[in-house]
């Protein structure tokens, strides 16, 4: 078994600037990463991509192969392909390549495994069709493929940004259907500060916004209600604004985005404690400010954390890798105070951004507490509103009861696609109050592993 | 008298299935029945074990509750008036060699000379391969027994629970109990949260926890909790019926409707009682895997997708504690089970409400009596 | 259904169901899915509804086919290979 100093899972901005740093200061560091290239997701085949769809895609995601160049030019030791499985108390590590389980020790880890969607459960979310804004993205990404005349609907940045990389491919959304509640914006204005630190950014969102509306394509503002339909696959979807219902038909892709929320499920698994934030309606590793969990040896950054975007990732993958060093005895406590105290200034300012967009970008109740009963909660196991109903009407308040009840989150996403919504439904209800909040339970593996693979670890051990 | 919360004729420490089905067997006798859930009912090892039913290579001492389990098993959907998975698709002992198919039929003997109306039959290579066509051709025989089966855990435990509800049963969750106190023919009975309860009579059917609600009523038995790692596949196309085990290999191996295959042997690995903490021991669930690929070769691509454990109690001498208390009368005993009590809960609900109530017990408990020798314990291990 | 922006990448063929398709060399075989059929790749094992890829990002795995050689697996991380086979869901639930 290799032991190293300190092992990074997850190589995307987070994840890059905690191994450079690390490395910076003399660790031993390995970096595991699930995709064949750094970059996460935001940064997704950076290195590769066809020079018209990097353009498309703007400046902010070129920037990331800086961040990629970076790790491959420093000393660390970065393997592709590498699926994690198990994080064992915080002192091994199990993962999975094309030829076998692979295990390593380190005195320290540090989990950037940044982040997935919150699930925005409508009524015919299942269909074929559609999909999430941010596999929009990943197909021009990873495939520079693309939906023609597609209606993309919800809130948050990411929403306008892939509108915007449409248009700037040719293609012309069908139409823009933006979810943000006309109280959020009264709101947000509270965190004026916020709005100011940030006005970069909220420039930046200004244009994009504009630049969608120049082009012609249809957007509807305040949509209060959404569902899709069809038989075999996606085929018309519905929505209401202010004006009344309308509906579109011979839709063929529905893009749905209604923010971010942290992938800490390998967090959990290992047995990092969580609480529910109800600001950003996720759960959320508890974390001292420089993510160290409740386990010691493990710390969490970027926005596996909480989500702050790909700069604060940036920033606090090297807080974490700076208290690794310090930890470790491999930053003299001066410089530790020094660097601490750069870094978290930086950081504190991306929070007080991040407090404007949450408020600016907070999901209406409707998006997140399923109006119909029929909807989907549990999209693997084909639960739905109704036994959720059921079950909170007989006096049930535990998630993971539910889920033995119903089998919510035993299917293969192993609830990180309806424990965020579940959760969202009993913090509605009142049934999460701070500390009793329970979140759920996730056992390892993080990815399904196949048998032989496992039956190998008897036969002749886990390879290095 | 301190003020109470309530009171009942029974108090029943623990809501996994043998507090829930002896909840249920005491409240349909006529008894006001309260059950005290430390968290859920079917939170621990009733509602997350493997949901084997089986006689089949069970201890001897055991066997005359569980052919009375058997007969319950059959009939208990329709008693409950609830769907509990329960499917008799019969149980297998797998022999790889001559040695192992040697040791099988000298079970099948003992089994025979014990008098009792029942049979583990031998079946050769032929029958074996025709029933389980999956199985690895180098498998010789095995031993079988036809109407054991599996059900479902969580929905067995909690028909019981909506059953006994139904019929008046009380059940508090979040109820754990922090200290007894005995006297007048009254137990009175305080949890960590302040309330307090009394009644007549006192079980204790707190699982891995039992040997401490042991102590409380004066009995020290030795109770090691521990946890049996499971693990569960992706669906995969029907391939199995029976229940499959091994004579030479820790491997409990079953496929459910919906196709998942549930992988388990009793590999072990370590739990935290006060914390309702478990983990996981990877070696031991690669030895789960190599003997599940050893039988059936095609699960070398099954995907696993969790692995878990429940925490149980195990005794030493790996029989379970049911019946009175050695030190306090009144108070009563259902616990100890060591990883194989599941199929046994309708009978010990059964025939544990009949020596609560003081009638005539359907079978004899002194095999599990409290205060045997082979289980004493003067300093209780891990618990 | 997607389609491929760039048009001067190499092609790459594969057998998706029998039939022969032509992919962006690099292409997750999601997209490939996603570039040829119109309809569901699999059907959900509960209530059979149907399915497709939804996340692309190996979360969700409503991607997952039969990939010969790699068994039932996630499409969205697996990369297009000459010559591969794919098999998606008929309608029985087990994928």
């Amino acid at each position: 078994m290799g032991h190293y100093d300190l092992i990074i899972v997850g190589a995307g901005p987070a994840g890059m600037a905690a191994a450079v740093k690390a490395g910076a200061c003399g660790l031993r560091v390995l970096i595991l990463d699930e995709q064949a290239r750094p970059g996460g997701q935001i940064y997704r085949n950076v290195e590769i991509l066809a020079p018209h769809l990097r353009q498309a895609l703007g400046e902010d995601y070129s920037r990331g192969e800086d961040a990629t160049r970076a790790l491959q030019n420093s000393l660390v030791e970065y393997r592709p392909n590498a699926t994690v499985l198990h994080l064992d108390q915080g002192r091994s590590i199990v993962w999975s390549q094309h030829d076998g389980l692979h295990s390593a020790s380190a005195k320290r880890f540090i989990l950037s495994t940044g982040a997935l969607e919150r699930p925005f459960p409508i009524d015919g979310w299942t269909l074929p069709g559609v999909m999430t804004v941010g596999a929009a993205q990943i197909a021009l990404k990873s495939g520079g493929a693309a939906a023609d005349n597609a209606v993309l609907a919800g809130s948050g940045p990411l929403l306008w940004l892939v509108a915007s990389q449409y248009l700037r491919l040719g293609l012309k959304p069908r139409a823009v259907l933006d979810t943000a509640p006309p109280e959020n914006y009264v709101q947000a204005l509270r965190q004026w500060r916020g709005a100011v630190a940030g006005r970069e950014l909220l420039l930046k969102g200004w244009h994009l916004q504009r630049e969608v509306r120049a082009s012609g394509t249809p957007v509807y503002r305040n949509v209060s209600d959404l569902w899709a339909s069809g038989k075999r696959r996606l085929e018309s979807v519905g929505f209401r604004t202010h004006t009344g219902w309308h509906r579109l038909d011979a839709v063929s892709h529905l893009f749905l985005h209604q923010g971010l929320v942290p992938n800490d499920q390998l967090a959990a698994i290992a047995g990092c404690e969580r609480h529910w934030n109800s600001r950003q309606l996720s759960w959320q590793v508890i974390t001292d400010p420089y993510g160290r969990t409740s386990i010691p040896s493990i710390f969490v950054a970027g926005d596996a954390m909480w989500i702050a975007g790909a700069d604060s990732a940036a920033l606090t993958g090297q807080v974490a890798a700076v208290c690794v060093a310090s930890d470790l005895g491999h930053l003299p406590a001066d410089l530790y105070a020094l660097e601490l105290e750069r870094l978290m200034k930086s950081v504190q300012e991306q929070a007080r951004i991040r407090a404007f967009l949450d408020i600016l970008f907070r999901p209406p109740r409707w998006a997140v507490v399923p109006r119909e009963e029929e909807t989907v909660i549990c999209r693997c196991e084909d639960v739905q509103m109704k036994h959720l109903d059921d079950y909170l009407s007989a006096g049930g308040d535990d998630i993971n009861e539910f889920k033995s009840a119903t089998r919510c989150g035993m299917g293969p996403c192993q609830g990180r696609l309806c424990a965020p919504t579940v959760a969202a439904i009993l913090a509605d209800r009142g049934q999460l109050p701070g500390g009793k909040a329970r979140p759920p339970r996730p056992r390892p593996p993080a990815s399904p592993v196949s048998l032989d693979q496992l039956a190998a670890l008897s036969g002749d051990g886990c390879r290095q | 008298m301190q003020a109470m919360n309530g009171s009942s004729d029974v108090l029943i420490i623990g809501g996994g299935i043998h507090g829930c089905a002896l909840a249920f067997h005491l409240v349909r006798s006529g008894a006001s029945v309260r059950v005290l859930e430390k968290d859920y009912p079917g939170r621990h090892a009733s509602g997350v074990n493997a949901g084997g039913v089986r006689t089949l290579g069970r201890h001897p001492a055991e066997l005359p509750l569980s052919l009375i389990a058997k007969r319950c098993w059959k009939g208990l959907a329709d008693l409950l008036d609830s769907d509990v998975g329960f499917s008799a698709v019969g149980q297998l002992r797998i022999a790889e060699n001559e040695d192992e198919l040697e040791k099988l039929r000298h079970r099948r003997d003992l089994v025979s000379g014990l008098g009792l109306d029942y049979r583990e039959e031998i079946i050769g290579a032929d029958d074996l391969h025709r029933m389980v066509p999956a199985l690895s051709p180098h498998c010789i025989g095995a031993l079988y027994v036809a109407d054991d089966g599996h059900a479902s855990p969580f929905r067995a435990t909690t028909a019981y629970r909506l059953a006994a509800e139904r019929l008046g049963a009380c059940f508090e969750r979040g109820a754990e109990v922090v200290s007894v106190t005995a006297g007048h023919d009254r137990f009175h009975v305080t949890l960590r949260d302040g309330r307090s309860f009394g009644a007549d009579r006192l079980v204790n059917c707190a699982g891995a926890w039992g040997g401490r609600i042991a102590a409380l009523v004066g009995d020290d038995i030795a109770l090691e909790p521990n946890g049996s790692m499971l693990m569960v596949t992706m669906r995969m196309p029907a391939f199995l019926g029976p229940v499959v085990g091994a004579a030479g290999r820790s491997l409990s191996f079953k496929q459910f409707a919906n196709g998942s295959v549930l992988i388990g042997g009793g590999h072990r690995a370590p739990v935290d009682i006060d914390r309702n903490g478990t983990s996981i021991d990877l070696m031991g669930l690669a030895r789960a895997a190599q003997n599940a690929t050893a039988l059936f070769p095609r699960m070398k691509n099954a995907k696993a997708l969790r692995f878990w454990s429940g925490i149980e109690g195990f005794t030493s001498d790996h029989l379970p504690v049911i019946g009175p208390s050695a030190s306090q009368a009144g108070a009563f005993h259902a616990f100890g089970f060591s990883a194989h009590g599941f199929q046994l809960a309708p009978a010990v609900g059964l025939v544990l409400s009949q020596a609560i109530l003081g009638a005539t017990t359907a079978c004899d408990l002194s095999a599990f009596r409290v205060d045997r020798e082979s289980i004493r314990g003067s300093v209780t291990k891990g618990a | 259904m997607f389609q491929f922006l760039e048009p001067h990448a190499p092609l790459v063929t594969l057998k998706v169901d029998g039939r022969d398709v032509q992919v962006p060399a690099g292409a997750s075989v999601a997209l490939a899915l996603l570039a040829n059929t119109g309809g569901p790749t699999r059907y959900s094992p509960a209530a059979h509804g149907p399915r497709a890829p939804f996340c692309l990002m190996g979360v969700c795995h409503e991607c997952t086919v039969e990939i010969e050689g790699q068994g039932i697996t996630r499409s969205c991380l697996s990369t297009v290979c000459p010559g591969m086979r794919i098999s998606t869901e008929t309608g029985n639930g087990t994928l």
